[in-house]
């Protein structure tokens, strides 16, 4: 216990070290996070009257972030499958990269809903009336949260081994790797059946939602991800092997080809019908009635899209100099297909065919950006602390030596079992 | 491959740990880094960090400064956290929740209300019937249930919503809302209000995480808002846009509150939570009628229980023809719009041209003549399709 | 290809040995704007619609005729008797009387008086028969023409019933024909529609090419602003 205890002292002391650019960087993400925690502050005094949410558009910004952040921790999953199914021990150590986004990007997705309640003061009533399991919101509290947990344990777990300088025991992460592959799927799966489950929303209520969540989650997650192990390699904070990139690069574009398939099934199906079930995506794709504050968002983002996807295909994407535009282009554009292609026009018009247009407003939009900036502060400090540790240059033994040389992940668990235990 | 080091004297950039930001932890420490510098630069370096990290808190005190101006009723009391859920409330549970709720209704409009849980009546469905042939799109049923049911008037909560139908079609997108017309009903449409249905499959309950909404054996679908945690799912499963969420604090000016208030139904609510029609049950649960269908001018609301044969839904769904909104949802609603055998005179184009050349430009609200002087109509005026229009 | 990754890159400047200060000042210009919120956040504050009692009124439309029946004639309530007993009744169209000239006679194909009134006594209604009612019973009178809107009235399904649904509980009460319609011009009269719909943010919900001024405009207000001042009658 003592031993562990000194490890998150360590941990806590180590997250305030770092060069100008990190000072910079958590500062910058620091005051937008008390922005938003201020802005949120006005909400709860105020109500959801601060937000450009209304009775005909009733979820907006919030949930549209969550939706999207919910994908994204699903994708962590992705490093998972080629390493331990396919037994690409090259890649072992991103697996836990992967994983520490998911648990960032979780906690962002429950801080989205939470700050989406009407009464989160109420949030107990959960735990004593839990309308399990028809209701497919207690579906993904229970997924969400315990994917969650299953990701802490993993990534906590190895990290402590091997700042222990142990080998960490198959029986305690292994199995729960493989249930994190399966239970990645499922989160993303109930978050969509959320939506298609209701058939008041004739826009939602179709079978290819769920398989485009995934589809979309498998191209934006990896691709975050590859930006974040470049900025490692960048900074020079760990060897990051080539072959990661191009294999979570194969795994985005197969994703995004996918992705942008079910787009093009989904428009066939709606324009071709031509029902007045079709309401919602013609007010989405070229306006409705002379509304149509959405028609430049989604053809902004099909275009991303595809030029990602363009860029992908073509060879000189192996280079990061192309790869990371395109990564850039792909998560912005599934965000706004996801958000803006997705939530919003499942309101508009509504059942009873009245058309009010949502924007958010500059509240809701620093709320947002503090739960953003809180998560990728909780990721910053969670990768500066892994990485010294899977480089050996946190351990139990020695404490932090920033100076002492690198250990490749191999040279830590060797090291391990010929040292003291 | 190192990590950019800073506060060690031997660091890469060799600027003698001078350029390190506050915080770095390394002043005293047994297991510091290797190199701690000497006591004056760790002074320095702890005024560093003390002063950013009191920056940090009086930052943090700022972000959090607005709530400075949550009211007293805003934050829960204990009592009302600890509240249980509505099936679970003993008798006593639920008379001390009403007394504080008439506390709190005295406290915020001065007036003591007449407050109770009404429960639902043996042997009851309630069922309403609304005649399209009648309805004339006057508007007076949603604001006579904001005048029963204490809702907010800033922002306006309207449970009812009026759709004006152009003839020849029950796509209800190509309803108007927001008609405003000097007088109705209007020449070739038909009015059709919507409000909750209590639909006997219905997508509402289904949804709700915390089961703060329910159907009552007699078939009203409740809200218990003290249990509600305002997620909106509700809001998005109905195929009727039948619930309504309090995006701000309810205002309610005190000389229009209706003291007579029901736990489940017309309580003053709080921001953050759903609500919606409710067949006015602290009315209907002892008996009366609900106030739409009160102050409809033209009788097109019917209201009553249909298990009663003799009742008027009851013979309303046997000779009617009836029919209800979105069928195909399955929701199984418990509101039916009917019609009689004749077009209402609003919608004959050939009576309307009539009634047009009799009556006056500026006319009173009630048809008239142009005055005693003008010329009759006669029988024998008429050309024989004329003839043929009139009932 | 990827450059080879055994090489770190060149380190950075990591900044000037001051910057660290810069945390205090950083947090403290945060903290002010944060507290004094120079730009809060905006909340839709609708002038709340105000619907007079009157237009809610659940009574009657109509005072129906009762039993004796009575007319104003030059302002004085008069049974109908009174005069007729003593006068002959014409039949001129209304528009050549000298009185009743407040009666406009607009009901259809029904454009003669003594279709439905008495010859003989002007305090009871004519049958086609030659059987008279009182005023009381008027529906039997209108039930010889619109014989399926009298059933519907009977069962309860036209028109107008207030009271209890639960006739254990209270008692049911059922309008009569002309409490609502006007016999001499029985067709409903139109109304001026309430208030419409007003919410948060709905814009602009005219789009169909009026453009008149609508009262559909939530004023936008920051929260700590007085809301502005409205003249009585303006949207």
């Amino acid at each position: 216990m003592k031993t562990y205890l000194t490890f998150l002292w360590r941990c806590f002391r180590l997250s305030f070290v770092g060069d100008g650019r990190y000072y910079a960087w958590m500062f910058f993400l620091t005051a937008v996070a008390l922005l938003g925690l201020n802005a949120y502050c006005r909400q709860i005094v105020h109500g959801l009257s601060v937000t450009g949410m209304t009775d005909q558009v009733s979820w907006g910004l919030y949930i549209a972030n969550f939706t999207f952040l919910v994908g994204m921790a699903a994708a962590a999953v992705m490093l998972v499958i080629p390493v331990y199914i396919y037994r690409n021990r090259e890649l072992h150590d991103l697996v836990i990269f992967g994983e520490l986004f998911a648990v960032a990007a979780i906690i962002m997705a429950l801080l989205f809903v939470t700050v989406d309640l009407g009464r989160p003061d109420r949030f107990h009533h959960l735990f004593l009336r839990f309308n399990f399991p028809i209701s497919m919101l207690t579906w993904d509290v229970l997924v969400l949260n315990g994917y969650l947990l299953l990701n802490l344990h993993i990534c906590g777990y190895l990290i402590y081994c091997a700042y222990r300088g142990r080998r960490p025991g198959k029986a305690f992460y292994l199995p729960f790797v493989f249930i994190a592959i399966v239970w990645a799927v499922s989160i993303h799966t109930v978050t969509a059946f959320l939506y298609s489950g209701l058939g008041s929303r004739p826009f939602w209520n179709s079978a290819v939602i769920a398989p485009r969540f995934l589809a979309s989650a498998f191209a934006a997650g990896p691709a975050f991800l590859i930006l974040t192990l470049g900025v490692l390699r960048r900074i020079g904070a760990y060897e990051v092997p080539p072959k990661a990139f191009l294999t979570l690069r194969n795994i985005v574009t197969v994703a995004m080809t996918i992705n942008m398939f079910l787009l093009g099934s989904e428009v066939f199906t709606e324009f071709y019908t031509d029902s007045a079930h079709t309401a919602s995506a013609r007010y989405l794709y070229l306006g409705l009635d002379g509304r149509a504050a959405l028609v430049p968002w989604i053809w902004s983002a099909i275009a991303m899209n595809t030029a990602a996807l363009v860029l992908l295909y073509l060879p000189v994407s192996r280079r990061e100099r192309f790869l990371h535009p395109a990564c850039v282009l792909m998560i912005v554009g599934i965000w706004i297909e996801k958000g803006m292609g997705l939530i919003i026009p499942g309101f508009v018009p509504t059942p009873l065919g009245e058309i009010v247009e949502y924007t958010p407003t500059l509240n809701e939009s620093l709320v947002s950006a503090g739960i953003w900036a809180f998560g990728l502060l909780l990721f910053t400090i969670l990768v500066r602390i892994t990485v010294p540790v899977l480089s050996g240059r946190l351990t139990e033994r020695t404490g932090y030596t920033p100076d002492a040389p690198p250990r490749t992940p191999e040279h830590a668990h060797a090291d391990a079992q010929g040292g003291a235990a | 491959m190192r990590l950019p080091i800073l506060n060690s004297p031997s660091g890469a950039n060799g600027n003698g740990g001078g350029s390190c930001g506050s915080g770095c932890g390394c002043a005293a420490g047994d297991d510091g880094p290797q190199g701690a510098n000497g006591p004056g630069m760790s002074r320095r370096s702890f005024l560093r960090t003390g002063t950013a990290a009191a920056g940090g808190l009086t930052a943090i005190a700022a972000a959090l400064s607005p709530l400075r101006e949550l009211e007293r009723e805003d934050a829960p009391s204990l009592e009302q956290f600890l509240q249980k859920h509505y099936k679970e409330m003993t008798p006593d549970d639920m008379e001390r929740a009403l007394e504080r709720i008439r506390a709190q209704v005295e406290r915020r409009y001065g007036i003591r209300p007449e407050l109770r849980d009404y429960k639902p009546m043996d042997g009851v469905e309630f069922v309403y019937a609304l005649n399209i042939s009648r309805c004339i799109g006057c508007r007076k049923c949603v604001h006579a249930c904001v005048a029963e049911n204490n809702q907010s008037r800033s922002p306006e909560v309207q449970y009812i919503r009026v759709i004006e139908m152009p003839r020849g079609t029950m796509d209800i997108e190509k309803g108007n809302h927001h008609y405003d017309r000097p007088t109705v009903p209007d020449e070739g449409h038909f009015y059709l209000p919507v409000q909750c249905h209590q639909c006997a499959n219905p997508p509402c309950v289904k949804v709700c995480p915390v089961e703060a909404t329910w159907q009552d054996a007699d078939g009203i679908t409740v809200i218990d808002y003290d249990w509600c945690i305002g997620c909106r799912y509700c809001e998005a499963a109905c195929p009727y846009w039948a619930r309504r969420f309090n995006f701000s604090k309810p205002r309610l000016p005190a000389d229009q509150v209706n003291p007579n208030m029901g736990y489940l139904s017309n309580r003053p609510r709080d921001k953050g939570v759903m609500e919606k029609c409710h067949y006015c049950l602290q009315r209907t649960r002892q008996g009366r009628m609900p106030a739409c269908l009160e102050v409809c001018p033209t009788g097109a609301r019917k209201f009553g229980n249909v298990l009663d044969p003799d009742s008027e839904v009851a013979q309303i769904l046997r000779t009617k023809r009836v029919f209800v909104l979105k069928e195909d949802a399955g929701t199984l609603p418990r509101f039916f719009y009917y019609f009689d055998e004749r077009y209402p005179s609003g919608l004959d184009p050939e009576a309307a041209e009539i009634a047009r050349r009799l009556e006056h430009e500026e006319g009173e609200r009630y048809g008239r003549l142009p005055g005693a002087d003008g010329p009759e109509l006669r029988w024998r005026d008429l050309t024989p399709n004329q003839r043929g229009t009139l009932a | 290809m990827m450059p080879s990754p055994g090489q770190p890159r060149k380190h950075r400047s990591s900044g000037p040995p001051w910057a660290g200060w810069l945390f205090l000042p950083g947090f403290l210009i945060l903290a002010a704007f944060m507290a004094f919120d120079p730009i809060g956040p905006r909340v839709p504050d609708a002038e709340p619609v105000v619907v007079s009692r009157h237009d809610l009124d659940i009574g009657p439309r109509r005072d129906a005729m009762r039993d004796p029946p009575q007319a104003r004639i030059n302002g004085v309530p008069q049974g109908c008797q009174d005069c007729h007993s003593i006068f002959v009744s014409t039949d001129k169209p209304i528009s050549e009387l000298s009185v009743h000239r407040e009666i406009v006679l607009s009901h259809g194909l029904n454009d003669r008086c003594f279709n439905c009134h008495d010859r003989n006594d002007h305090d009871r209604l004519r049958l086609h028969d030659g059987a008279t009612v009182p005023f009381s019973q008027v529906a039997t009178l209108c039930a010889q023409c619109h014989g399926t809107t009298f059933r519907d009235w009977q069962r309860g399904t036209h028109g107008k019933t207030l009271g209890y649904w639960n006739r254990d509980l209270g008692e049911a009460l059922r309008l009569r024909c002309t409490e609502c319609h006007d016999p001499h011009s029985p067709r409903y009269p139109h109304f001026t529609p309430l208030p419409g719909p007003n919410t948060l943010r709905m814009g602009d919900q005219d789009t169909h090419g009026h453009h008149a001024p609508t009262r559909h405009h939530p004023l936008l207000r920051r929260i700590g602003e007085p809301p502005p001042h409205h003249p009585e009658g303006t949207p």
